[in-house]
């Protein structure tokens, strides 16, 4: 069971550092960041269970428990920022503050009460196997207001997580939203199985680390593939703009071609309207009208010239 | 050590999951794919080393390394696959050929010999002590010729690997290059402490598989942030097209406006060159002139393409 807990230790630590490494890359991506610290916190979640399976007395255990409700916590307020930065939900504040103060109320009742917020009084601790290895575990108490004040909290946390998850399927992005809600599922289930374990005083050990490494393990994958969603979506961005840009410069071309080729006629007639003397009184209002055309042509060719003189995305407006 | 071990096999593990997960996504990665069959195969690796850690037999003992050492040559054989495609690298043929025949003939030795290719002859089971846990070693008989020549064959796949990294870094990709020749060195170093405990008889554990783990967790860092710079880079390729199709769609606006506005003035000079001609004789050169150059006008601006209704990139 030692080697287990330790291989899951080790998972957590290998995926926390990946996740750091993706996340602290310049720009800086928060999201992942988030992911990094949780699977940080829930290296140490699992390294306290190894600590309590080592207890020699329900006192030991019990204290073990304590920080392993404290990593939990943490677990927690990373999960309440990740969760809505992964799939984009803005939740209300409100209910972001709720989840906020009931954390902190947890956290700090963990650290003051006499043995944490997972035991109601002194635990008595149960010596027990799991495939030859000796391991201390402790006889489950009756639950006090402060378990089923913790317990439903957990709940909240799920319910809003499983609302996440369901606006994402909706919003189209079914496989990222499904993921997160198996992921959760099966968290759920095993967080289940241990509490059947207390109640019907089972010494088998806890199973709820392991949902929570399948969680991450899961999460992980997830938000692996979405890189190279992302970066395949990036790819095709890139060939339609390349395309467009391309397209773009052929008109431009043709177009600056026949534009180029306005300018031999366009000199010729500015260049004889010039010279040309009216013979009448009409002449000179038709030569006046006639120049006034020729500068109006002159002006529009030079247009185009201006605006690719200037800064690209400026341009528009000078030419609108 | 027991803790050690078991986190980095499930580092391993979990690294191997990750890859293969980006790796196996259309369109296939074959790089990423190396690299998770390599991690797999470091975690199997790591299993072997703890049944080698658990043996009660010097035979077991000796059944365990060559089950550890089949796993090195086939991560030896990734690494040769995988080094050249995440180096983007052409290893000559001939260098190819040589190290490919090295390990196939490693391979059937170390299956052969009686006692694998680690130990030239029976090695003495003893038990040891790590901070208070107890694991069984083995004294091994002096180096012969054949475990010389596979240690020679790993030092120079890896000095090869470490070539690649130094091409790497003077191609300009330093980052990668670094991350690369410092992970080999530490390979290196780890499998060297090793050769050298066994052959003075020292007394703590093997520690090759954490040099390979800590190669390893380098290389799925530096191929993770491989990825952001790639999308980076891309991002920034993007925008630099967005830019210079913007640039092209001012100019296309400014051409458009011109096929808009050219026929007014054209009407205009078309009309008073008519004027003009009504008045004058024909044999007045110069205004043929000008009116040919109207004329002239008006063909390009019929043969303008049409521009009117075009977007720029969304």
């Amino acid at each position: 069971m030692s080697s287990f807990l330790w291989a899951m230790i080790g998972l957590a630590i290998g995926a926390a550092v990946l996740h750091y490494a993706l996340g602290l890359t310049r720009p800086l991506d928060r999201t992942y960041l988030w992911f990094a610290s949780i699977m940080a916190l829930l290296a140490a979640f699992v390294y306290f269970e190894w600590e309590a399976y080592r207890g020699a007395t329900g006192t030991e255990v019990a204290e073990s428990l304590r920080y392993q409700v404290m990593a939990a916590h943490g677990f927690v307020a990373f999960i309440l920022v990740f969760v809505p930065s992964y799939a984009k939900v803005q939740v209300p504040r409100r209910i972001m503050a709720v989840f906020w103060i009931g954390l902190a109320v947890l956290f700090v009742a963990n650290l003051v009460l006499p043995y944490g917020i997972w035991c109601a009084r002194e635990p008595a601790l149960v010596i027990s196997t799991f495939r030859g290895e000796p391991f201390s575990t402790i006889a489950s108490t009756p639950l006090s207001p402060w378990q089923y004040a913790h317990t439903l909290y957990l709940v909240g946390v799920f319910a809003l997580t499983f609302t996440c998850a369901l606006v994402l399927v909706r919003r189209g992005e079914r496989q990222r939203g499904a993921i997160l809600a198996i992921a959760l599922v099966i968290v759920i289930v095993h967080h289940l199985i241990d509490v059947i374990r207390d109640a019907v005083g089972g010494t088998w050990p806890y199973v709820a680390e392991l949902g929570l490494v399948t969680w991450g393990l899961l999460m992980s994958i997830q938000l692996a593939i979405d890189f190279r969603v992302t970066e395949q979506q990036l790819q095709v961005t890139l060939h339609r703009a390349e395309q467009h840009a391309a397209e773009l410069a052929n008109i431009v071309d043709a177009t600056l071609r026949v534009r180029d080729k306005l300018n031999t006629p366009l000199q010729t007639l500015e260049l004889g309207l010039a010279m040309r003397e009216a013979e009448s009184s009409d002449d000179v209002q038709t030569l006046s009208r006639l120049r006034r055309a020729v500068v109006e042509l002159a002006d529009l060719g030079r247009l185009v010239e201006h605006d690719a003189a200037y800064p690209p995305n400026t341009a528009p407006e000078r030419a609108a | 050590m027991m803790a050690l071990l078991w986190a980095s096999f499930g580092m391993s593990l979990g690294a191997a999951v990750l890859h293969a997960a980006l790796g196996l996504r259309r369109p296939i990665n074959r790089t990423y794919l190396l690299f998770a069959a390599l991690m797999g195969l470091v975690a199997v690796f790591l299993v072997q080393q703890w049944d080698f850690y658990n043996a009660s037999t010097s035979e077991a003992a000796v059944e365990a390394t060559r089950r550890r050492l089949l796993v090195n040559q086939l991560i030896l054989g990734i690494l040769l696959v995988f080094i050249p495609a995440y180096t983007k690298i052409a290893i000559p043929r001939g260098v190819k050929i040589v190290f490919w025949a090295g390990l196939a003939i490693s391979i059937v030795a170390n299956l052969a010999a009686p006692y694998g290719l680690w130990y030239s002859g029976p090695p003495e089971l003893v038990t040891r002590e790590f901070r208070g846990q107890p694991y069984s070693n083995v004294i091994a008989p002096p180096l012969e010729l054949p475990q010389i020549a596979f240690a020679l064959f790993v030092t120079s796949l890896l000095m090869l690997a470490i070539w690649c990294a130094v091409t790497v870094f003077r191609r300009g990709e330093r980052q990668r290059g670094l991350a690369l020749g410092i992970a080999l060195a530490l390979v290196l170093v780890h499998e060297l402490v090793d050769v050298v405990q066994d052959h003075v008889g020292g007394a703590w554990p093997y520690i090759a598989e954490y040099g390979v783990v800590t190669w390893g967790l380098i290389m799925s860092v530096q191929l993770a942030h491989d990825f952001r710079v790639q999308a980076h880079e891309l991002g920034r390729a993007i925008d630099r097209l967005d830019e210079q199709s913007s640039h092209l769609q001012a100019m296309l606006d400014a051409l458009g406006t011109l096929e808009k506005n050219m026929h007014a003035p054209i009407d205009t000079l078309e009309t008073g060159m008519a004027a003009l001609a009504g008045g004058v004789g024909t044999c007045d050169m110069e205004l043929q002139r000008l009116q040919r150059a109207v004329v002239r006008l008006r063909e390009f601006s019929r043969s303008m393409p049409v521009i009117g209704g075009r977007d720029g990139v969304t």
